[in-house]
């Protein structure tokens, strides 16, 4: 089973990743295509 | 529970705010029936990452893997869910940059079809990728009509109607591009609104350390990486989403859309990698569900919404149907050009170049009827995950042979057309949802094997594959693929349709 560490580290990962994507995507938007 | 007028309030200003940038967009940049279903090479990386998250990214995510994280396996049927949603994006990596070598001025994936295999799996693609296309449509018709009905008490007509008309709107008129621009901006709302509102539901329900301790007192399986009817689940769907997304139109159309093969490859491989989080965090609202005992038998599908009554606010509710409605947007846009695409670019060899008004009327008002099927369909509040797994099985079955033409000059169309049939035979044979009719004919009780979802899906791959490399090596078909582009006709005349000018001498 996985912890509540293992948990924690998926959870809150996934949501930084999401967040991380959206940043990427403003930046190259604004850098490389305009 | 948000007030129906709220909701329904919400709804229209959302799809009136996205159909103006849609007609916004596209105002001036349609000229021709090939601008109308093509963007060839107009997609910088940020554009072309966004459209396909966008594309591919449905109202079913909240529907699907919450479902999987409460009911089929916990952490790693959610796991297998998101890494499966990823691998055709980094197939298309590869398999898009042969595509825009063998056919660089090709429209679509039954084009191809016809070029490399001829008529019988011209056919056999058409019906399965159109199927599926349409069905993914109107499960996101379902889906949203669902969620505005369980959220708001929104009549299903209601939303469906709404959602279809107005995106049908920008559609007809702005085709693709007007789809690929929405599609950005609908990415960038939905990324950080689907972050923040899971962000927000932990923090509701009490953190991770809660909701943990919660899954471990009620089934410690949900939490349990290598539960195997989670992990059959996981394998079976990754299988069930690649074969789908490898015929699906919309990808083709984006994969043509990238600006150079760099591009492609940063395109898909990121919005591979963004799939994986958002999927997984979708999934996760189901996991919490089980959790906290919020699902019952027959409610899994829906316990990304149950997670949302129990911990959120009415503004936050409110933030989530615009989620929901952004989702269903950009894949119906997709999906509709997608389409609408597929039988344009056929008619123009069917019918032997005919006059480009004449593509022009049968794009959109083909483009028009697959969104009044679709709404038809949505309103009705039918379980479509029967007539979804069904179309994936197909799809499960034709995807090697049929991308194994753009990469050997051996395989021949009949050699393609029976390595599927024979996919699918295994996969029917072992598929749940069609022992019914199968059982219904006389002495098929004694052959049937047991049924299994793995065992359909994985096998109608495999088989359809192994029979493709039999073929392949035993065969000589000696078809040249440096011709395949020979036979793609040019849609990229001016159109008639009193916003763009006709040229000199078109009827």
């Amino acid at each position: 089973m996985m912890g509540p560490g293992g948990f924690w580290l998926i959870t809150w990962g996934a949501i930084a990743l999401v967040l991380i994507a959206f940043l990427y995507l403003v930046w190259a938007l604004l850098t490389k295509e305009t | 529970m948000v007030s129906t007028s709220v909701a329904l309030a919400v709804t229209v200003v959302t799809v009136l705010a996205f159909t103006a940038v849609g007609l916004f967009a596209a105002r001036g940049r349609v000229h021709t029936v090939e601008d109308f279903i093509s963007a060839r090479d107009s997609a910088g990386r940020g554009t072309l990452t966004a459209t396909v998250i966008a594309s591919m990214m449905g109202a079913w995510i909240l529907f699907s893997p919450g479902e999987a994280g409460a009911a089929f396996g916990g952490l790693p049927a959610i796991l297998g869910y998101a890494i499966g949603g990823a691998i055709p994006l980094l197939l298309f990596i590869p398999v898009g940059a042969r595509i825009r070598a063998v056919m660089p001025a090709g429209h679509s994936l039954t084009e191809f079809a016809y070029a490399r295999f001829g008529h019988g799996m011209y056919v056999f693609v058409l019906i399965v990728s159109v199927f599926y296309m349409f069905i993914f449509l109107a499960a996101e018709m379902t889906g949203i009509a669902r969620a505005l009905s369980l959220v708001a008490g929104v009549p299903l007509w209601q939303t469906a109607g709404l959602i279809g008309g107005f995106v049908l709107i920008y559609t007809v008129y702005g085709g693709l591009v007007a789809s690929i621009l929405t599609d950005t901006i609908q990415t960038l709302v939905i990324l950080p609104l689907l972050a923040i509102g899971f962000a927000g539901a932990l923090f509701a329900l009490g953190g991770t350390g809660e909701i943990h301790t919660a899954a471990a007192t009620a089934d410690p399986v949900l939490l349990d990486p290598t539960f195997r009817p989670g992990l059959e689940f996981g394998v079976y769907v990754a299988f069930a989403i690649i074969g789908a997304n490898m015929l699906n139109q919309g990808m083709w159309q984006r994969v043509y859309a990238a600006d150079s093969d760099t591009t492609l490859r940063h395109g898909f491989g990121f919005a591979a990698l963004v799939v994986i989080p958002m999927v997984l965090l979708a999934g996760l609202f189901g996991v919490a569900a089980a959790a906290l005992g919020l699902t019952e038998p027959g409610t899994a599908s829906i316990a990304f919404f149950l997670v949302l009554e129990e911990a959120f606010p009415t503004w936050v509710t409110l933030l989530v149907v615009i989620l929901a409605i952004l989702l269903v947007m950009s894949s119906a846009d997709t999906m509709f050009n997608a389409i609408a695409s597929v039988v344009t670019a056929d008619l123009a060899r069917l019918l032997n170049d005919p006059p480009q008004r004449t593509l022009w009327i049968s794009g959109r008002v083909l483009t028009v009827s697959i969104a009044i099927g679709a709404v038809l369909i949505g309103s009705q509040g039918f379980s479509v995950l029967e007539l979804f797994l069904t179309a994936d099985l197909l799809a499960a079955a034709v995807f090697v042979p049929f991308l194994a033409g753009l990469y050997t000059e051996r395989l021949s169309g009949p050699g393609a057309m029976t390595a599927s049939v024979l996919g699918m035979v295994i996969g029917i044979a072992y598929f749940p949802f069609l022992r019914g009719p199968l059982l219904a004919i006389p002495g098929m009780d004694v052959i049937l094997p047991e049924p299994s979802f793995l065992l359909a899906f994985v096998g109608a791959t495999v088989v359809s594959a192994l029979f493709t490399a039999l073929v392949t090596v035993l065969g000589d078909a000696q078809i040249d693929l440096d011709t395949i582009d020979r036979d793609i006709r040019a849609l990229d005349e001016p159109g008639t349709d009193g916003i763009n000018q006709p040229s000199e001498g078109e009827p």
